[in-house]
């Protein structure tokens, strides 16, 4: 994974549901193994539930500082952005990671921030799960990534496969499913910058299982009965 | 892709809807069940003979609804909390015009505008008719994102069947939510014919009328009694409930939907303590299990309703139960979740 964390600011966007939250909450994280001052940002404008907020004590605990719309507002589904977000693109000091909300119009909120994250040193992220709707093909996920880019007018620079079914996941379902990934890598001439399996998984699918670099992610969204 | 999809509960509706044959959809959005708009404008604006309006608020999207359901057409509509309050008139009007057509209510924090988090406090608004009227709907309760989609496509068969509104009675928390979702081959049912009476141009043929209204109270009293005989009859023939554990449990728990899923959590810790929690989840709300609760309160003799809400179900378990059996109630409001710890600590108190 020693070349995943080489870029400062890592935008993960993707379609509705893709699975980006997680992956950013596992990366930011992760960031803090190679960076002492790590933000994550909360820019999700589309969700009313499991944002990267609920998740604030958690990663706080992890040394990982939460920029999200903060007391009564925690709860609203209002396009709420910090002012503190410019200056965390511009500060050299910190790795930060932006969890944008799903599909195009989760990603209005980039055209926000172009200016100043044009001139840094960043990647842009599609995350793709082929199991969700609207991603299920090689033309969907061509179709999500031109939408994304046009309404962020940022490039995409990679690709994270994250095939999977939530709790029925299984190890065919992975597999598989990184397959159309791997088709989609080609057609948008876009790398696969990792895959993320599920850390159940961590002992019965090894690395060596992938060419890509596997990143295991653990779940920080649970539901009330878990 | 393979058989399987992750979906949110939302679209996972959407795609049940259109998977049963709905082509019309009219709505507006409003949070936490907008992705079940969002998906259906996605949808249905790419097929041909299918339309999707945004209206420009609730109350006409349920008056398109009323529209394309008197020609016969599978059609929804879909809300949350004071979004289907705002739908009452229409759906009384539906109602009382013998047609079929499904409603969808993901509820939502209230009274009032209440707040954006999950709730089951539109119960009585549900299952006692809603608007006004002496009428019901056929009510559905889900509580996985799979039932979401099953129960979906079998209010779409209820109302044709019965000729009457059928309502999915969600909670954000289930339209948010994502899980694997399979979509069977379902096996074929035999519907009544609807050239009977839909609106189809008359063409020669004698005109018809689609109306919610009578100025001669005698036939307006046959009326209301011909719509109760449904009602009669869905109490004989669709009652569905889950039943877990009823055998020597010292106490049942009836819930529905996203509590029902919490309390088999408390079910499995109580087993560990040595407690023998059961529980009765409807899956119909009307008509609603009574017998099955009836005949529990013979064995058990301690009930405890759990709602997302300040007590609405727990009359309908009351009356069911009718002095048999000991009726207690926990529940949270406002958009708050019980914990499974929580409901085991409140069930505890009476054992």
């Amino acid at each position: 994974m020693n070349n995943v964390t080489s870029k400062r600011i890592k935008i993960f966007v993707g379609g509705f549901g893709s699975g980006k939250t997680e992956i950013a909450i596992n990366y930011s994280i992760y960031c803090r193994k190679s960076y002492n001052q790590v933000a994550i940002v909360d820019l999700d404008i589309v969700n009313p539930y499991f944002r990267t907020r609920e998740a604030k004590n958690a990663l706080n605990l992890k040394g990982v500082k939460v920029v999200a719309p903060e007391g009564k507002l925690t709860y609203a589904d209002l396009p709420l952005i910090s002012p503190e977000i410019k200056g965390l693109i511009q500060n050299l000091d910190y790795c930060l990671i932006l969890d944008v909300g799903g599909d195009d119009v989760g990603t209005v909120v980039l055209g926000n921030f172009k200016s100043f994250i044009e001139g840094s040193d960043y990647e842009m992220l599609l995350v793709v799960n082929p199991y969700r709707p609207f991603t299920q093909s090689l033309s969907q996920i061509k179709q999500m990534a031109q939408e994304i880019e046009n309404t962020s007018r940022l490039k995409i620079s990679g690709i994270v496969s994250n095939p999977n079914l939530s709790r029925e996941t299984e190890e065919k379902i992975i597999k598989q499913g990184h397959i159309l990934i791997k088709q989609a890598s080609q057609k948008l001439n876009l790398p696969i910058k990792f895959i993320c399996i599920d850390e159940r998984f961590s002992k019965k699918i090894g690395k060596d299982n992938f060419v890509e670099p596997v990143f295991y992610i653990k779940r920080f969204m649970s539901l009330p009965w878990e | 892709m393979g058989e399987k999809m992750l979906m949110k509960g939302n679209e996972a509706i959407g795609e049940a809807a259109i998977r049963a044959g709905c082509r019309y959809y009219f709505g507006y959005p409003i949070t936490p069940q907008s992705e079940l708009t969002a998906y259906m404008a996605k949808k249905l604006l790419k097929m041909k003979d299918a339309a999707f309006v945004q209206a420009e608020s609730e109350i006409a999207a349920i008056n398109m609804v009323y529209g394309a359901a008197s020609t016969g057409v599978r059609v929804m509509t879909s809300s949350s909390s004071p979004g289907i309050s705002l739908k009452q008139e229409g759906i009384s009007y539906i109602t009382c015009s013998e047609i079929p057509c499904v409603v969808v209510n993901m509820q939502r924090g209230g009274p009032g505008l209440g707040d954006i988090q999950p709730a089951q406090s539109d119960y009585f608004q549900a299952v006692k008719g809603g608007g006004h009227g002496d009428y019901h709907l056929i009510v559905l309760a889900p509580s996985s994102v799979q039932e979401l989609v099953d129960l979906t496509m079998d209010a779409f068969d209820l109302a044709d069947k019965y000729t009457n509104p059928a309502m999915i009675l969600g909670d954000g928390l289930l339209g948010q939510m994502m899980e694997a979702v399979e979509f069977k081959e379902r096996p074929k049912v035999e519907l009544p014919d609807k050239s009977g009476w839909n609106l189809t141009g008359c063409k020669g043929r004698e005109h018809r009328y689609v109306v919610s209204f009578d100025l001669d109270p005698n036939i307006l009293e046959k009326w209301n009694l011909n719509i109760n005989e449904k009602y009669k009859k869905l109490k004989e023939k669709e009652v569905r409930y889950e039943a877990v554990n009823l055998e020597n449990a010292d106490l049942v728990i009836v819930a529905y939907g996203t509590v029902a899923r919490i309390a088999k959590t408390t079910i499995q810790m109580a087993k560990k303590e040595g407690i023998n929690i059961g529980l009765i989840r409807p899956i119909t709300l009307f008509p609603f299990p009574e017998k099955i609760i009836a005949s529990t309160a013979v064995k058990t003799k301690k009930f405890l309703t759990v709602e997302m809400s300040l007590g609405q179900m727990v009359e309908d378990v009351k009356l069911a139960v009718n002095g048999k059996a000991e009726v207690n109630f926990y529940g949270r409001a406002g958009g708050i979740i019980p914990s499974p710890e929580e409901i085991l600590k409140e069930a505890k108190k009476y054992l």
